[in-house]
């Protein structure tokens, strides 16, 4: 009982400040008398979202081509950071040599390279899966390097006297104990996967919560952008939220202490 | 101590090792440019990008286009970092805003700055107005965070002793609290000059009459590869240049957290 009611107010304190935000919201465009079309009350674009998502259901489409080209750019930029940030960490050779990509790398900023995918992957949903595993490789490499090379050398100590292999020894020691800094990176890199998709659908204008947003800006139906802007913040929220419990289920042993 | 990550490299090779990198780099490109793309339109080698940025300076075209972007991303960035410092020492202070309004920036990040993009080019116009207006709005809430949390990591036994010596709560603030925050200030600072960049392309992207992105974006429409490329080269140095400059500052202005033990 005293459980439930523990998960009921953390759910209610974690909903305040977005009714808060609402509130502030609100008070503002009516305090100064801001026109619609520049930027709608919370109950107009309540409205639409109800509309889009419940009457006539246009909002859907969009919602779902966001949602999949930002999941599956994810998953490929999240996969591949892994795997290269772990054999990087495990290796101080290929480290080194991989060096001079990593800072080229990490110096361009990733979003100007759009048009560049663009002219090579074409107006298609590879473009935007392409721009999307890229933005989001970048801190899940960073969170699972740090983490594996962050084991105890003890242990590490431990591995190598039982005759652990390099493998078993990342397998068993580094990896469980880069998997909370690993999942730090991931959430990270959730937000950066919804920039990286939404900047990619402003060029290309196909579809998808970015086009959205341009296309009504442009016809000064600033409701309907504020709309997809919305369902993006909550698409974003909801990838977090989603992570944060499967930290807490995956590195369990991490909960506790991380939690206070 | 066991080595399993192969530490004990024999010297020189942690200079010689880069070098490689750096040269199979420069080799695989190039060796992708000729043999596997063969199109400079599509894939221009090292030395055809470079051809193609010294040309654009040459012509005279370049130096706008950086300049715009240049005046977009900084002047945004001056506005929105030192906005959202003095906003973030003022909410830290005062308890009510603390309790309601860092949650409720917090929960606001969810959503993707960039997104604003269209909507703030329809408020502020197409021109530096609204790129200065984009970088400021997303790096507001950037350096707003982190200089509450900064505030907020100000040891209490300092505050404490502060008051036990008849500091004035100013004083407190400008001392003890302001001090401890600048370490979460300067790393606030690295992270919004890589995202000023970003946001001011984006806008650039969308809607603009100058400035690299828009020239990124024109050279795509032209297929014009060697541009994007040395426009991109640009751009990555401009950042680059800018983090490190944020970094040299950071490491002088908060000396004692880089102090050797």
């Amino acid at each position: 009982m005293t459980m439930f009611a523990n998960a009921a107010g953390d759910f209610l304190r974690r909903l305040l400040p977005i009714v808060l935000l609402v509130a502030v919201w609100w008070a503002l465009v009516w305090a100064l008398d801001v026109p619609s079309r520049l930027m709608p009350s919370p109950p107009e674009v309540g409205r639409r979202i109800y509309d889009g998502l419940v009457v006539t259901g246009d909002l859907w489409a969009h919602l779902w081509s966001t949602t999949e080209a930002t999941l599956l750019g994810f998953l490929l930029g999240g996969g591949l950071a892994i795997v290269v940030g772990s054999t990087l960490a495990m290796s101080r050779t290929l480290e080194l040599l991989a060096y001079p990509l990593v800072v080229l790398i990490q110096s361009v900023p990733k979003v100007s390279v759009a048009p560049l995918i663009l002219l090579w992957a074409g107006f298609d949903i590879r473009s935007t899966v392409i721009l999307v595993a890229l933005i989001c490789f970048f801190p899940i490499f960073v969170g699972t390097f740090v983490g594996v090379r962050a084991a105890p050398p003890v242990l590490v100590d431990l591995f190598s006297t039982l005759n652990a292999g390099r493998f078993a020894t990342f397998l068993h020691c580094n990896l469980p104990h880069a998997a909370g800094s690993i999942f730090a990176g991931m959430e990270v890199g959730w937000g950066f996967a919804l920039v990286g998709c939404v900047v990619m659908e402003f060029i290309t204008g196909l579809s998808g919560a970015g086009f959205l947003i341009q296309n009504s800006a442009n016809n000064l139906d600033a409701e309907t952008a504020v709309a997809a802007m919305v369902l993006l913040g909550v698409l974003g929220f909801i990838g977090g939220a989603l992570l944060q419990q499967a930290k807490r289920r995956l590195v369990f042993w991490e909960g506790s202490a991380r939690h206070g | 101590m066991a080595d399993i990550y192969g530490k004990d490299l024999p010297r020189g090779a942690t200079v010689a090792l880069p070098l490689a990198g750096v040269a199979l780099l420069v080799a695989g490109w190039h060796a992708v440019a000729v043999y596997v793309v063969g199109d400079p339109t599509l894939l221009p080698t090292p030395l055809q990008m470079f051809t193609a940025l010294w040309t654009w300076i040459a012509g005279g075209g370049f130096l706008p286009h950086m300049m715009a972007t240049l005046y977009g991303t900084l002047g945004g960035l001056a506005l929105g970092a030192s906005l959202g410092f003095a906003a973030g020492v003022l909410v830290a202070e005062i308890r009510y805003l603390d309790r309601s309004v860092y949650p409720m920036v917090l929960a606001l990040q969810a959503m993707p700055v960039v997104a604003i993009a269209p909507l703030v080019i329809v408020w502020f116009g197409i021109g530096l107005a609204s790129k200065v207006a984009l970088v400021a709005i997303g790096t507001f809430f950037v350096m707003f965070i982190h200089t509450v949390a900064g505030m907020h990591a100000a040891a209490g036994e300092l505050i404490d002793m502060c008051k036990a010596f008849g500091g004035t709560r100013w004083r407190i603030v400008r001392e003890v609290k302001i001090k401890h925050s600048l370490n979460y200030v300067f790393s606030g600072l690295e992270i919004c000059s890589a995202l000023s960049f970003i946001l001011c392309v984006v806008g650039e992207f969308i809607a603009a009459p100058n400035g690299l992105g828009y020239y990124v974006k024109a050279a795509s429409s032209d297929i014009n590869a060697s541009g994007m490329f040395a426009a991109i080269a640009v751009l990555a140095a401009l950042a680059s240049l800018l983090a490190l400059l944020v970094r040299f500052v950071h490491r002088h202005v908060v000396f004692w957290q880089f102090r050797k033990a």
